[in-house]
C-alpha cells in the first residue's frame, strides 16, 4: 500500500506542530469540546515560507552531497545543515502550532489533528490556518 | 518525517480516549474515537483485484523496458541507432504538426470570436482582424525562417557526412592497398627463397637431362624429380597466398567495421549538433514571437475590452462563444486523435522494420513508458475511488457507532474502537463495481489532448 505512505521529500514537516497544539488544549474541562482537522499537505504546498525553506534546504543538501571536499569537511557541513534544518523546522512548526492553538481556543476545539491520519471526523480548519499564516489561497483548477 | 507524523497521531488518540471515558462529547455525532486498519480495508475492497492487476501490468511494462534485448552485432547496433533516429524524427514531425494545428484552430477560434464581437458591437470589420493578419504574418515568417534554417542545416549535415564517408573510404582503400603490396612482396621473396633453395638440385637435374646417353628410365626419373620440385614449390607458394588472402580479408573487414563505427559516430555527432542548433533556434524564435505577439496582444486587448463588457452580460452571445469554443475544441480533438493513431502506428512500423533489419526484437521505450504512465494514472484514479468509497463507509459506520473521529494510523489503540471489520463488511455489501468503469483490460486511454486556446484574448 505504497499509495498511502507519503514518502515526503521535504526536509521540513509540519504535523508535529499539530500534535502539540492538541495536547495544549487536551484538558477535558471544556463544555463545547469538538474536533478539528488540518490538511498539512495543503499548507506545505501553498505556503511560500515553507517552500522557500524547503527549496533552500534541498539546494544546500545537493551542494554538500556533490562537493568534492574531504569527508571530515563534508561531515561538518552536514552537521551545520542539520542544525539549520532543525531551526527552520522548529520555526515553521511553531508558526503552525501558534495559529492552530489560537483558532482552537477561539472556537473551543478540544483537539486538532492532521487530516492525513484520519478517515473520518473533525471540522476542517485548514483554510482558517492558511488565513492566519497569510498563506495565499490556491488558484482554482481550470475546467 | 513519517515517524514524526505517526507519533503525533498516537499521542492524540490517547488524549482523546481520556476525554471519552469521562463522557465528554467530542463531536456532533458521538463521543468515542475509532480506528481502522486502512491496508486491511483496501485489501478487502472488491476493486482491489483490479488495483493489483494494474500494478502487475505496470511492473510487466517496466520489466520489459528494463530487460530490453541488447544489440550484439554491429549491424544490430546500427539498426537500433537508425531506428532511434527515425523515431525521434517521427516525434518531431508529430509535435510540429500538432503545434501547427493548435495554432490553426486557435486562430480560427479567435477570428470567429472577433467576428462575433464585431457583430455585437455593430462594427463593420471584426475586432482585431488587422492585428490577427499581422500576427499570422509574423508567425508564418518565423516558421519559414525556421524551415529554411532547418533545410540549410540538413544540407550541411548531408555534405559533411558525404565528405566523411569519402575520407573513410579513401583511408580504408589506402590501408588495404598497402597491406596487399606488403603481402605480395612477402610472397615474391618467399618464391625467390624457395627457388634459391632448390637451385642446385634443379641445375643438376637439368644437366643430367642434357646428357644424350641417358636411358629412357633415367630420363623419366630426372624429369619426374624436376616436376616434383616445381609442384612442391607451387604448393608452398599457393598455401602462403591463401593465408595472405585470408589475412587481407580479415584486415579489410576490420577496417570496414572501424570505418562504419567512425561514420556512425560522425552521424550521431552531426545529428546531435543539428538538434541542439534547432532547439536553440526554436527557443530564439519563440522568444521573438512572444515579444512581438505580446505587443500586438496588448493592442488587441484594448480593442476588445469594450466589446467584452457587452458580451459578458449577454447570455445569448455567451452561449455562442461557448459553442464556437466547443466546436473548435471538438474538431481539434478529433484531428489530434487521428494524428496520434497514425503516429503510434508509424512508431510500431519503424520498430518492426528495424527489428527485421537487425534480426532482433527492438523495444519502443517511449511507447512502453507512455503505456505504463497511462496505467499508473488509471491505477491512481482507481485508488482514489477506493479511498473515497472507504471514507464514505467509515463515515457511515462511525455515525452508527457514535464515533466522533476515526484514525487510520495509530501506534497504540487504548480504548479506541476498532472499526476495521465493520467497515470491511460495509464495503463488501456495496453493489458490484462496474467493470467498464475502471477495468485494467480496457484499452489504454489515448494521450490526453491539449486544451485549445484561441490566439489572442477571448472575452
Amino acid at each position: 500500500m505504497t499509495d498511502r505512505r507519503r514518502h515526503h521529500p521535504f526536509f521540513i514537516a509540519l504535523p508535529a506542530a499539530l500534535a502539540l497544539a492538541a495536547l495544549a488544549l487536551g484538558g477535558c474541562a471544556q463544555t463545547h469540546s469538538r474536533i478539528a482537522v488540518v490538511r498539512v499537505s495543503e499548507l506545505e504546498a501553498n505556503w511560500p515560507k515553507f517552500q522557500n525553506y524547503y527549496n533552500q534546504l534541498q539546494a544546500n543538501y545537493q551542494a554538500i552531497s556533490q562537493s568534492k571536499v574531504s569527508p571530515a569537511e563534508k561531515r561538518k557541513a552536514l552537521a551545520q545543515f542539520q542544525d539549520e534544518e532543525k531551526r527552520w523546522n522548529d520555526e515553521v512548526t511553531g508558526d503552525v502550532r501558534s495559529a492552530v492553538t489560537d483558532i482552537a481556543k477561539q472556537r473551543n476545539y478540544q483537539i486538532v489533528v492532521t487530516k492525513e491520519g484520519t478517515a473520518y471526523g473533525g471540522d476542517d480548519i485548514t483554510r482558517d490556518v492558511m488565513k492566519a499564516l497569510h498563506i495565499p489561497e490556491p488558484s482554482p483548477s481550470p475546467k | 518525517m513519517h515517524a514524526l507524523r505517526l507519533a503525533a497521531i498516537a499521542a492524540l488518540v490517547v488524549a482523546l480516549c481520556a476525554c471519552s471515558k469521562n463522557g465528554m462529547p467530542l463531536g456532533s455525532h458521538g463521543n468515542a474515537a475509532g480506528y481502522i486498519d486502512m491496508d486491511k480495508v483496501i485489501d478487502a475492497h472488491p476493486l482491489h483485484v483490479q488495483l493489483d492487476q494494474l500494478q502487475a501490468q505496470i511492473t510487466l511494462l517496466n520489466g520489459q523496458a528494463q530487460n530490453a534485448p541488447v544489440p550484439q552485432t554491429d549491424a544490430q547496433r546500427q539498426a537500433q541507432a537508425q531506428m532511434e533516429e527515425q523515431l525521434a524524427a517521427a516525434d518531431q514531425i508529430f509535435q510540429a504538426q500538432m503545434m501547427q494545428r493548435r495554432a490553426y484552430y486557435g486562430q480560427r477560434e479567435a477570428a470567429a470570436i472577433a467576428a462575433l464581437q464585431a457583430q455585437t458591437s455593430g462594427q463593420a470589420t471584426p475586432i482585431g482582424t488587422q492585428l490577427n493578419a499581422q500576427a499570422q504574418k509574423i508567425q508564418q515568417d518565423a516558421l519559414k525562417a525556421y524551415g529554411d534554417y532547418q533545410k540549410q542545416l540538413f544540407t550541411a549535415d548531408g555534405q559533411h557526412l558525404q565528405a566523411v564517408a569519402r575520407q573513410l573510404q579513401q583511408e580504408t582503400g589506402l590501408k588495404i592497398a598497402a597491406r596487399r603490396a606488403q603481402l605480395e612482396k612477402n610472397e615474391t621473396d618467399y618464391q625467390i627463397e624457395l627457388a634459391k633453395q632448390s637451385q642446385t638440385q634443379r641445375l643438376n637435374l637439368k644437366t643430367t637431362l642434357e646428357d644424350l646417353n641417358l636411358s629412357q628410365d633415367q630420363r623419366q626419373q630426372a624429369e619426374s624429380q624436376l616436376a616434383n620440385i616445381e609442384t612442391r614449390e607451387e604448393a608452398m607458394i599457393n598455401s602462403l597466398k591463401s593465408r595472405d588472402n585470408a589475412d587481407l580479408k580479415a584486415y579489410e573487414d576490420s577496417l570496414q567495421r572501424d570505418a562504419a563505427a567512425r561514420y556512425s559516430a560522425a552521424r550521431i555527432s552531426a545529428m546531435n549538433d543539428t538538434n541542439d542548433k534547432l532547439k536553440a533556434r526554436q527557443k530564439e524564435m519563440n522568444d521573438q514571437l512572444k515579444t512581438q505577439l505580446a505587443g500586438l496582444g496588448t493592442q488587441y486587448q484594448q480593442q476588445v475590452a469594450n466589446a467584452n463588457a457587452q458580451l459578458e452580460n449577454n447570455p445569448k452571445t455567451r452561449a455562442q462563444l461557448d459553442k464556437i469554443h466547443a466546436e473548435n475544441q471538438a474538431q481539434y480533438t478529433a484531428e489530434f486523435s487521428k494524428a496520434l493513431a497514425t503516429y503510434q502506428q508509424t512508431r510500431k512500423q519503424l520498430v518492426a522494420k528495424y527489428s527485421a533489419i537487425g534480426h532482433m526484437q527492438f523495444i519502443d521505450d517511449a511507447a512502453l513508458q507512455n503505456e505504463a504512465q497511462q496505467l499508473s494514472e488509471q491505477r491512481r484514479d482507481l485508488y482514489s475511488k477506493i479511498i473515497d468509497q472507504v471514507q464514505a463507509q467509515v463515515g457511515e459506520v462511525a455515525r452508527e457507532r457514535g464515533v466522533a473521529i476515526v484514525f487510520t494510523s495509530i501506534k497504540g489503540a487504548g480504548h479506541a474502537v476498532d472499526l476495521t471489520d465493520q467497515v470491511i463488511k460495509a464495503i463488501a455489501a456495496l453493489p458490484s463495481p462496474s467493470p467498464a468503469s475502471s477495468s485494467p483490460d480496457s484499452a489504454p486511454a489515448a494521450t490526453s489532448t491539449p486544451l485549445l486556446e484561441p490566439s489572442g484574448s477571448r472575452s
